[in-house]
């Protein structure tokens, strides 16, 4: 009995010690989520970047986080965002110092969007991406983008559309809500890798502020291990994709006989081998194609089977003839975004010596396209 | 008139043993008053006694009415006090003539006719219950597995209450080990006062301190059958209106009879709701817990910001909120079950009314933990056995325990825990967490299984 009763005693005392949660037991409601960051690099000044602790100034960040007031209401239409920024001279003490900025703990755990200004990317990124990956609670899964004219602008841009904070961002770069063909999507993880794998080099999508509440995002950055290098156009992103990925909804024009042809493609494929030729040059060879049904013409021509053959023709041929020029483009950059040397690395057998190999073997890469697109006529009823 | 001095004995010790009771009757009838007659008026039918004692002791004389007697079913001749005494409390009736004395049954039995089943209700199919009287739940029984197989073993348990039980089983489809193990447990119960199923099933099993049931307690005569069918044993006792079935798994206890009836995709989706309902029931106050407080990065954005926001008033951590909303839902489980039909909706009323609505107006909860509270609260109802429901409503403070103190890795591992003590439980020597408890092999019984 004595022994039943200091049994319950010790359980009520444990009970009650949960009551004093503490500190340390911090909930949801006294975190502040941190739905998009930015990394600008700034002009240096004097008397900037305080609490850097001296040292050498070499370059100074400027970091952006847009912090999502939680409303209780769902019911109201949207959600408040406040944007606090720091300038220092590394991220982690730029974070550091906008802790006192704000009222609750930062937590990164949904920061999902992550932007580089232009300017930073420009410069050195190696810095951003490596403290993205060690900190423990900002998530691999994140979407990485260069974005222009600076990243905190673009993180403050409130699309109306949007009823959570950066919401928008991170639809729109991860494809989940839109699906625009040029739009190249990047993981946070897929982006890391990239900088450190050697045969395959990073892109990132390029986010633009093109009036006070609306955001164009259909060019892409390549970059080499450190910075930007060149700048994709916005058909170049969509070939990007285009090669990239199957099954890319688009659509293409094509023009014959002064008629102008647009069909949108229903399914695509594309892959690429590497061959050598005879003079020991190596060719990567695109094969491409797609069905696609065609969506309407300039001129409306009835359509019938020879056309659509005609206009089949003539739409490979111009996709042969625009994929060869894109990745020449590439090719004059010095860059691999696509992965060709990965790929040459993957079907090699000399380990110690591939490496080398392929350095030697790159600036004379030959491109060959072979595109086979197939257009089918959708169906009418007249 | 010859008297024996022993038999003048035995109604004398009688009458001076209950001539305090209110209700005790001691007449002598006949013409020449020499037949002796006593009972206790609350146990007996006074109509029979009237119609077949006391008229024919005018008409007939002594040595006619005492073949009469003996013709009866339920009379015997007997001299032994102690049986006397003891079959006068059940209800006999005492009758002495001459050196002779005789015990009449005119028990009168009272008892709550056949009901339909409250505690487990279906949809279709038969809706009697057991009821308090064993000869009748045996009649229902009985009557709904009629073979030569079924065999009745009577007990008696309670020193005060001397309440029957009866062992039903199916002889040829029985497991022997597990029928030994019962009865011998049922013998060795030692108790004064033996008044419920639940009691008795207390008892027998095998560890004081559990949480999960290992016999099952039903009130519906078809399931009993179903069970009996499958070789397990059911246990009826007079004076309740429960059997006790054993032994029984995890998975009986998620069987409604309403299985059978349904379609068998239709069936399976109805079993597999209950044991969704079961996961939810059990992890999700759990849940609210861990992603509130530890995990937010798990939810979505907008579900995160949803909770932050509408917590954002409550100044209590998450685990009190989720206690306090959790016992108020007991409190209303449990004062809707007592409280008198008359007044019971306002119980539910009240309760709703102010859990729902003003105590997130208040700020004291937030609006999910609504949710989440009347969540847990259906879900937990679908579980067709009461004993499992009572369990299942114990566990989640298991789960939120260590929710709070460990977050989603203490859901995970007690989850674990709870899978490992129920792998390691035995009903009646048979493993807990099987799917069915007795193997196939015994022909009908693997068909039935849902």
């Amino acid at each position: 009995m004595r022994k039943c009763l200091n049994l319950m005693l010790v359980i009520l005392l444990f009970m009650l010690s949960l009551l004093l949660a503490g500190c340390q037991f911090k909930d949801v409601d006294r975190r502040a989520f941190v739905l998009g960051l930015a990394v600008d690099s700034v002009e240096k000044k004097e008397g900037q970047g305080e609490g850097g602790g001296g040292g050498s100034k070499k370059h100074l960040v400027q970091v952006s986080l847009k912090l999502a007031i939680p409303e209780g209401d769902p019911t109201k239409r949207s959600q408040e965002a406040i944007i606090v920024s720091q300038i220092s001279n590394s991220i982690p003490e730029a974070v550091r110092l906008l802790k006192s900025k704000v009222d609750k703990e930062l937590d990164f755990s949904h920061c999902k969007t992550l932007l580089f200004g232009e300017g930073y990317a420009k410069t050195d990124i190696r810095e951003m991406s490596d403290w993205i990956a060690r900190r423990r609670d900002i998530q691999l899964i994140g979407h990485v983008a260069v974005a222009r004219p600076t990243a905190k602008e673009v993180l403050g841009v409130r699309m109306i559309s949007e009823r959570v904070p950066a919401y928008a961002l991170i639809l729109s770069l991860g494809k989940e809500g839109t699906e625009s063909p040029f739009i190249v999507s990047i993981y946070s993880y897929n982006f890391r890798r990239h900088l450190s794998e050697i045969g395959a080099d990073p892109i990132l999508p390029l986010v633009e502020k093109e009036e006070e509440d609306v955001l164009v995002i259909n060019k892409a950055m390549l970059f080499d291990k450190q910075r930007v290098r060149a700048e994709l156009t916005a058909n170049e992103a969509r070939l990007y994709n285009l090669l990239k990925t199957q099954g890319l909804r688009t659509s293409f024009n094509v023009e014959l006989d002064d008629n102008i042809y647009t069909y949108n493609m229903e399914t695509t494929r594309a892959k690429f081998k590497l061959l050598k030729s005879e003079e020991g040059k190596m060719i990567v060879q695109y094969k491409v194609g797609g069905r696609a049904v065609l969506e309407d013409n300039s001129k409306s021509v009835t359509t019938t089977g020879p056309i659509l053959e005609q206009v089949s023709k003539a739409a490979s041929k111009q996709w042969e003839k625009e994929i060869k020029q894109f990745l020449v483009k590439i090719h004059g950059t010095g860059l691999d975004p696509l992965g060709w040397g990965l790929r040459y690395r993957a079907i090699s057998w000399n380990n110690e010596t591939e490496e080398e190999e392929w350095r030697k073997l790159y600036p004379n890469l030959e491109f060959s396209v072979k595109a086979d697109v197939r257009i089918q006529y959708s169906g009418m009823i007249r | 008139m010859p008297t024996k001095p022993a038999e003048q004995r035995v109604d004398e010790w009688l009458s001076k043993q209950l001539c305090g009771l209110m209700d005790f009757e001691e007449r002598s009838l006949g013409n020449s008053q020499d037949i002796k007659i006593i009972f206790l008026r609350s146990l007996t039918n006074s109509d029979t006694v009237n119609r077949f004692i006391v008229l024919p002791s005018y008409e007939m004389d002594l040595e006619a009415y005492e073949k009469y007697l003996s013709t009866f079913p339920g009379c015997e001749e007997t001299q032994d006090k102690q049986q006397i005494m003891e079959f006068v409390l059940k209800g006999y009736i005492y009758i002495r003539i001459e050196d002779s004395s005789y015990l009449f049954d005119a028990m009168k039995i009272e008892y709550s006719g056949i009901t339909s089943s409250i505690t487990e209700a279906i949809v279709q199919g038969p809706n009697d219950a057991l009821t308090e009287n064993i000869e009748i739940n045996m009649n229902l029984i009985r009557r709904r597995y009629q073979s030569k197989d079924l065999k009745v073993d009577a007990m008696t348990i309670g020193n005060v209450s001397k309440t029957t039980i009866a062992i039903m089983y199916d002889d040829t489809r029985v497991d022997g080990e597990v029928l030994k193990e019962i009865k011998s447990r049922l013998s060795q119960v030692s108790v004064d006062i033996l008044q419920s199923a639940g009691e008795l099933e207390k008892y027998i099993s095998e560890h004081k301190y559990r949480i999960f049931p290992t016999t099952i307690v039903t009130e519906r005569p078809d399931r009993v059958v179903f069970n009996l069918s499958e070789g397990k044993i059911a246990i009826l006792m007079n004076t309740v209106g429960y059997a006790i079935i054993a032994p029984s798994v995890f998975n009986d206890f998620f069987t409604a009879m309403d299985d059978k009836i349904q379609l068998p995709l239709v069936g399976w989706f109805m079993k597999m709701i209950r044991y969704i309902g079961l996961f939810i029931t059990v992890t999700l106050p759990a849940f609210y817990v861990a992603f509130t407080s530890y995990n937010p990065e798990i939810l979505k954005v907008q579900i995160t910001l949803l909770i932050a926001g509408s917590r954002a008033a409550v100044p209590y951590p998450s685990f009190v909120e989720v206690v306090f909303m959790l016992l108020m839902m007991e409190f209303l489980i449990e004062a809707s079950l007592r409280l008198p039909k008359a007044i019971g909706p306002t119980a539910t009323t009240v309760g709703g009314l102010i859990l729902g609505q003003a105590a997130t107006q208040a700020g004291l909860v937030s609006n999910i933990m609504i949710i989440i509270v009347s969540a847990v609260a259906i879900s937990n109802f679908v579980i067709p056995l009461n004993m499992m429901a009572f369990t299942v409503r114990v566990l989640k403070y298991f789960l939120i325990f260590f929710a709070a103190t460990f977050g989603l890795i203490g859901i995970v591992v007690s989850t674990v825990g709870v899978v490992m003590y129920l792998s390691g439980m035995r009903s009646f020597g048979k493993p807990y967490l099987k799917m069915f408890a007795l193997d196939g092999s015994k022909g009908k019984g693997e068909k039935q299984n849902g």
